[in-house]
């Protein structure tokens, strides 16, 4: 049993409660691969600094919601906004983690090192010490991928996003090969870097369950359609 | 200097592949823009490689050389005749009297001749050799000639790499870039996956657009430039070269584009 209300269709130049305007925008979304319609009339907005749970069975659209969000679609009806400044970035976790076989840990971590964003090369590698010591995975930096276990890849999957320095980190599944423990681990950092540096999380979730101890809002996705939207703790 | 620093990890990555696409790169560069002179330079090399034996022949100046070049020419087994010039000739007798202290003796001596340079054909039988020297002799009158001995090329029978290029014939060194252009396309082929998926993640995790598009144009035009600059040098020049590196460019942005670049389906 849900308790929240359905998403409040969003109007161009609308004024939003508290005057901040989403970070990402959708309107009247339709999304339609092959013969089916995977999304169906979706208004969402996502505000700055907010953590959003997108919850639903399989095949719901979740990552579907993700993708499109991520801009892979060109091809959708409605209207998508972004409304980023110029140097702020999207980070994307995907469910088949997409890491180097052959190489290290650290050389995997390595993709995320932006000389624009970073002052040199020593500041991101203090980064990425600071957040592989938090998720207990710094001892292992040397590790060959192939050699990982499931969970570390997704520890791994998940550092080089962050280490990206994104703004909205767009999660899919980061967490299903992880036990409690490190699901926490990763949501307590996530957490952190939204708390320090205003991090907009949208994190997509087959598992009601682990999403309803974290703390953010949940958007609940049923064959396509936005059923429910309101706080994870209300579920 | 981001994007060839891409390329020079994505070679890393995968040495043998690597090495085999920057060495096969390479050499397909060159050696297109290299066609036009190795092709005369081998016409060259071919056209030493038939000459046959030959000799040199002393005529004084008072007779009609080119009457005697072209008699000579005319006949069967002789692949060229050439005048030497008179004042080179003239240098060099002066040199070598010079040197053994003979020139006051010079003054006595007539100077005045032609050298003669007759080339027979390859393979000439020693028989059919000496009636062309008894017929110049002939011709000339025995007094008036000095024939020098018949010198048998160092290479004559012997056929080299560069001989068997021209022995196949000019279309050889287009089978030779063929197959060297299979070679660098299949290299190609997974050298490129691999720079896409080292390319997406940086696109990905890093604020870059088109990395792979631009490291690899970019390192194919900086394996171009020495030679190109070379061009400027070459005493032939021809197009083959830049539509070669247009095909090459347009190839390898053909196979980034198909080449797998993770899946976009989760």
């Amino acid at each position: 049993m849900f308790f929240g209300s359905k998403e409040t269709t969003y109007k161009e130049n609308s004024t939003f409660i508290g005057g901040n305007p989403p970070i990402l925008h959708l309107q009247d979304i339709n999304v339609i691969l092959g013969n089916s319609l995977i999304l169906k009339n979706i208004n969402l907005n996502i505000t700055r600094g907010e953590i959003v749970f997108i919850t639903g069975p399989s095949g719901a659209g979740k990552t579907t919601l993700l993708r499109l969000m991520a801009g892979e679609f060109d091809h959708f009806k409605g209207r998508m906004h972004h409304n980023f400044t110029k140097d702020e970035f999207m980070g994307r976790i995907f469910q088949d983690l997409r890491l180097i076989e052959h190489l290290s840990i650290e050389q995997n971590l390595q993709f995320s090192y932006d000389p624009q964003i970073f002052k040199n090369k020593r500041e991101f590698q203090r980064e990425l010490l600071e957040i592989t010591k938090f998720l207990g995975i710094d001892r292992h930096l040397d590790l060959k991928m192939s050699k990982a276990n499931g969970g570390l890849k997704q520890l791994v999957a998940f550092t080089r996003t962050l280490l990206s320095r994104p703004s909205v980190v767009l999660a899919d599944e980061p967490t299903c090969s992880l036990d409690f423990d490190n699901a926490k681990k990763v949501f307590d950092i996530l957490n952190l870097y939204n708390v320090k540096r205003g991090l907009t999380v949208v994190w997509a979730s087959h598992n009601r369950e682990l999403v309803s101890k974290f703390s953010g809002r949940i958007i609940h996705l049923d064959k396509g359609k936005l059923v429910y939207t309101g706080h994870a703790c209300f579920i | 200097m981001f994007y060839l620093k891409n390329m020079i990890s994505t070679c890393l990555a995968k040495p043998i592949m690597g090495m085999g696409f920057i060495v096969t790169s390479f050499l397909l560069i060159t050696s297109t823009f290299l066609l036009p002179t190795s092709q005369d330079y081998l016409k060259k090399v071919a056209k030493k490689g038939n000459d046959g034996p030959f000799f040199h022949a002393l005529i004084s100046s008072k007779e009609n050389f080119s009457r005697i070049k072209r008699k000579v020419t005319s006949l069967p087994g002789v692949e060229t005749v050439t005048i030497l010039s008179q004042n080179d000739l003239q240098a060099k007798v002066k040199g070598i009297l010079g040197n053994l202290d003979m020139e006051n003796d010079l003054a006595g001596i007539d100077l005045n001749f032609v050298g003669l340079k007759v080339l027979f054909k390859n393979k000439l039988k020693l028989k059919s050799q000496t009636l062309i020297r008894d017929y110049i002799k002939r011709l000339v009158g025995d007094r008036n000639i000095t024939l020098g001995a018949t010198v048998a090329t160092e290479e004559e029978g012997k056929i080299g790499p560069l001989q068997i290029f021209e022995k196949l014939g000019s279309w050889s060194l287009w089978a030779f870039i063929g197959l060297l252009f299979l070679l660098w396309l299949s290299f190609t082929w997974f050298f490129c996956s691999k720079l896409n998926e080292f390319s997406y993640l940086i696109e990905t995790y890093q604020r870059k657009t088109k990395v792979a598009v631009k490291s690899y144009l970019g390192f194919i035009l900086t394996m171009a430039l020495p030679t190109i600059a070379l061009i400027f040098f070459l005493p032939q020049s021809s197009w083959i070269p830049m539509i070669a590196l247009a095909i090459m460019m347009i190839i390898g942005l053909l196979i980034l584009k198909k080449s797998h670049r993770w899946s976009s389906e989760c």
